[in-house]
């Protein structure tokens, strides 16, 4: 086995450099997580060493959550990324005569060579520099590499258990449901470190020090204090839990290889459509084209049938309601005019619509080649996906409504969230045409093979909100002299079809922008991005 | 008694209500070259990843090479190369790269990979792409450097699933060349295709697969029964005829639109 070592070792850092020279997206991915982890890894490492200094109380304060974070960093920063490469996908290793014990080592090598492990590295080096002083303190650096073994193998076990549950939709569903409603509350934790008191610090440590990080951040704490034999114990039962999930891991590793790699999605599909989306595919036809109405059914379908839109419509409603509902918490509570935060939890749906040309491009291609034109395509894309940017925001209102009795406000604001989608999918369009990626419609939504696409998409999405505050902002002028009419009911429905009108014309002005754009690279941008995409 | 090279027995895999594979017997003489044909959703493909132990059957058991192949997974892995239909690449590394990555992890000596690698990339028309992305590669040059793969290690079996769909005429022949070497050498081919005529040039022994079962197994000519294969085929599997009254809209040059 040795022997093997060096070669999935290779492997990874040829991925990471091939990944680099690639493409100029490849480039900045590389760079941003390159200087995120370096950064991130040396700030760490610079809080535990002055900690040190500080004395024993800043000790648990810094070790214990220190050590969460990181563990949290290495189960869901893969996940929210949508990085795991080609290392990492044991499918790929399925034909060789590997043992069991040679692929787990195998994959171990491809988890442990990157930019998060050096990050960690560099984090968990100011522990080791901040807390050895004398050899009894050794038992710091196994406390470490305790901590390095625990997040790699709980992270994978958690990796496997995902791809398991994928082969059915309702696993998958589920899955997609607990991963994100996990990083929501992961990351309203994250939110409120900032305004929690000492005190409150103290006993959230109380309670992470019983957790498998908490308690090896709380062995460094022991070892500082010269309690030696507490520290051991609270260490090796952490790497119990690492060994256990590591061997659970490797089992589960090993039944995925043999499990049928599809899923049938549709058990009875109905050929009919629907009353409503027969509506809607006329808007659609009025606005676009003739064929504008066909690609809105069969996209409003795909929403339903493909398993990484249904995790994106999922993910960004479950995402979005804590989102805003915390801003609304800090800037003064559940105040009767809160509700008009609401559209902010679009922000997570941006994504699904800023990339309607990279998305599934190959389903565009063959739809561009049968004789549709750009505007039908992104008229009847751009309509179904809107869901995307209303579900989050109709739900977060109602959270808002509820929470501050705001009945009134309700009303307007859902008004106005139906008639204003228009700005953002407009500003989407045209980033779509501006900054396309391949994205494959994906089986699994916790895979992605191309795993620089994740900050490249980060940036985009960053661009897409700036850009629709500042294309919603040039309209409130407008907005606010019909906020200012006399009635409420004619001030909604002045103030709605405002919205309506405005964001009409953004939609259809992006759609434009997007299609000027993309018919000067012709039909090659299109079949780069889905030549690209049919073999990833 | 001619030995057996793959020995299937009774295989049986079901998803959901659905029955991929009801039942099938598949007996491949060391040495053949046996075509596995069959209409779409036979299970011509389900058969073959049950044998290659990409997929756990739930009935039945296949040997290889004289190993149960789930019973000792991995020796019998080092006896076969696979060309499965839905081949997962490592896409970010080049043709070369794969290769030789494939032969270090099959514990092929360094140097007698580098030189199978060059061989190998040269014989199958890839020299020129050999150091572009498995990503940027086409489908063609995606099953060549796959069979690459799959005979670097001097298999005594390989199980091929369409090796010669999106192969472009050239490539074709270069990869029937390379098939027909390795079977003059003594090793056993499995492989299934739609393409009849290529399947009755290249292979002696044949069997049919319809409906998750082998209706037709044995020798080329006893398959064929004094039929063309293509006759046989549609004999045993039916349909396929249009009748005079359907597609009466398909003419040329008429536009409804």
């Amino acid at each position: 086995m040795s022997s093997l070592l060096p070669v999935f070792g290779g492997l990874k850092l040829r991925l990471l450099r091939h990944g680099f020279r690639s493409s100029k997206r490849g480039r900045i991915a590389t760079v941003v997580m390159l200087v995120a982890s370096v950064g991130g890894g040396f700030a760490a490492a610079t809080s535990f060493v002055n900690d040190r200094a500080d004395g024993p109380v800043a000790w648990s304060r810094s070790l214990i959550p220190g050590f969460t974070v990181i563990f949290l960093a290495w189960v869901f920063g893969p996940l929210l990324l949508g990085g795991i490469d080609d290392a990492l996908d044991p499918r790929r290793l399925a034909l060789l005569p590997l043992r069991r014990y040679e692929l787990s080592s195998g994959l171990a090598i491809g988890a442990l060579v990157g930019f998060l492990p050096l990050g960690t590295l560099i984090a968990l080096g100011g522990v080791v520099v901040g807390y050895v002083h004398r050899w009894t303190d050794l038992l710091v650096v196994l406390a470490c590499a305790t901590q390095i073994a625990l997040s790699f193998s709980l992270s994978r076990l958690l990796a496997v258990e995902l791809a398991h549950a994928s082969s059915s939709r309702r696993g998958r569903d589920i899955a997609v449901v607990a991963a994100s409603g996990t990083a929501a509350v992961l990351w309203l934790a994250t939110q409120g470190i900032g305004s929690v008191s000492d005190t409150a610090v103290d006993t959230i440590n109380r309670a992470l020090r019983w957790t498998p990080p908490g308690m090896l951040g709380q062995a460094v704490v022991d070892v500082a204090h010269r309690r030696s034999v507490s520290a051991f114990a609270r260490i090796a039962m952490v790497g119990a839990v690492a060994v256990c999930a590591y061997v659970l891991w490797s089992r589960r590793v090993q039944t995925l290889l043999t499990r049928p790699t599809g899923v049938r999605l549709i058990v009875h599909a109905d050929i009919a459509v629907p009353r409503t989306l027969r509506l809607l595919a006329r808007v659609a036809i009025r606005l676009g084209g003739p064929l504008a109405g066909a690609v809105f059914v069969k996209e409003a379908r795909y929403l339903l049938r493909s398993p990484a839109r249904r995790s994106a419509l999922v993910v960004s409603t479950v995402m979005g309601v804590p989102f805003v509902a915390l801003q609304v918490l800090r800037s003064g509570g559940f105040q009767p005019g809160c509700v008009r935060y609401a559209p902010a939890a679009l922000l997570f749906g941006l994504g699904s619509v800023n990339n309607l040309i990279g998305a599934d491009a190959t389903s565009l291609w063959l739809e561009l080649t049968s004789g549709a034109r750009l505007r039908e395509l992104l008229v009847g894309r751009g309509l179904a996906a809107v869901p995307y940017l209303v579900v989050p925001s109709f739900l977060t209102a109602s959270v808002l409504a509820v929470f501050s009795r705001s009945a009134t406000s309700l009303s307007t604001m859902l008004c106005l969230v139906l008639a204003g989608w228009g700005i953002p999918l407009g500003v989407g369009t045209y980033l779509s045409a501006r900054a396309p990626f391949p994205q494959s419609d994906d089986q699994n939504p916790f895979s992605n093979t191309r795993a620089v696409g994740g900050p490249s998409a980060f940036v985009v999405l960053a661009v897409a909100g700036l850009g629709t505050v500042v294309v919603a902002v040039l309209a409130l002028p407008v907005a606010w002299v019909a906020w200012k009419a006399r009635s409420i009911v004619g001030g909604t429905v002045l103030l709605t079809l405002v919205a309506a009108t405005y964001g009409t014309c953004v939609w259809l002005g992006g759609v434009r922008l997007a299609v000027r754009r993309v018919e000067r690279r012709g039909i090659d941008l299109v079949s780069s991005l889905s030549t690209r995409q049919a073999v990833s | 008694m001619i030995p057996l090279a793959v020995d299937a027995v009774g295989l049986q895999k079901r998803f959901g209500e659905r029955i991929a594979v009801a039942s099938v017997d598949l007996a491949v003489p060391r040495g053949s070259f046996f075509g596995v044909v069959g209409p779409n959703g036979a299970g011509k493909t389900t058969s073959l990843r049950m044998m290659t132990g990409l997929l756990r059957p739930d009935a039945g058991r296949v040997v290889v090479d004289g190993i149960d192949v789930w019973s000792d997974p991995v020796a019998v892995k080092a006896r076969f190369g696979v060309l499965p239909d839905d081949l997962r690449l490592f896409e970010r590394l080049t043709g070369r790269e794969f290769l030789t990555y494939i032969g270090l992890l099959r514990r092929i000596p360094r140097e007698v990979v580098r030189m199978r690698c060059e061989e190998v990339l040269d014989v199958l028309g890839m020299g020129a792409s050999a150091n572009e992305l498995v990503a940027d590669y086409s489908q063609g040059m995606r099953k060549k450097i796959g069979l690459g793969a799959a005979i670097l290690h001097v298999p005594a079996v390989l199980f091929l699933d369409e090796p010669f769909e999106s192969v472009d005429p050239v490539s074709a022949r270069a990869i029937q060349d390379v098939l027909g070497h390795f079977r003059t050498s003594g090793g056993t081919i499995v492989f299934s295709s739609h393409v009849m005529t290529t399947v009755e040039r290249l292979c002696d022994h044949i069997a049919i697969v319809h409906n998750g079962r082998v209706v037709r197994s044995g020798s080329t000519d006893e398959v064929r029964g004094g039929m063309s294969l293509e006759e046989r085929f549609i004999t045993e599997v039916g349909g396929g005829a249009i009748l005079a009254d359907q597609l009466d809209w398909l003419r040329a040059g008429l536009v409804t639109v």
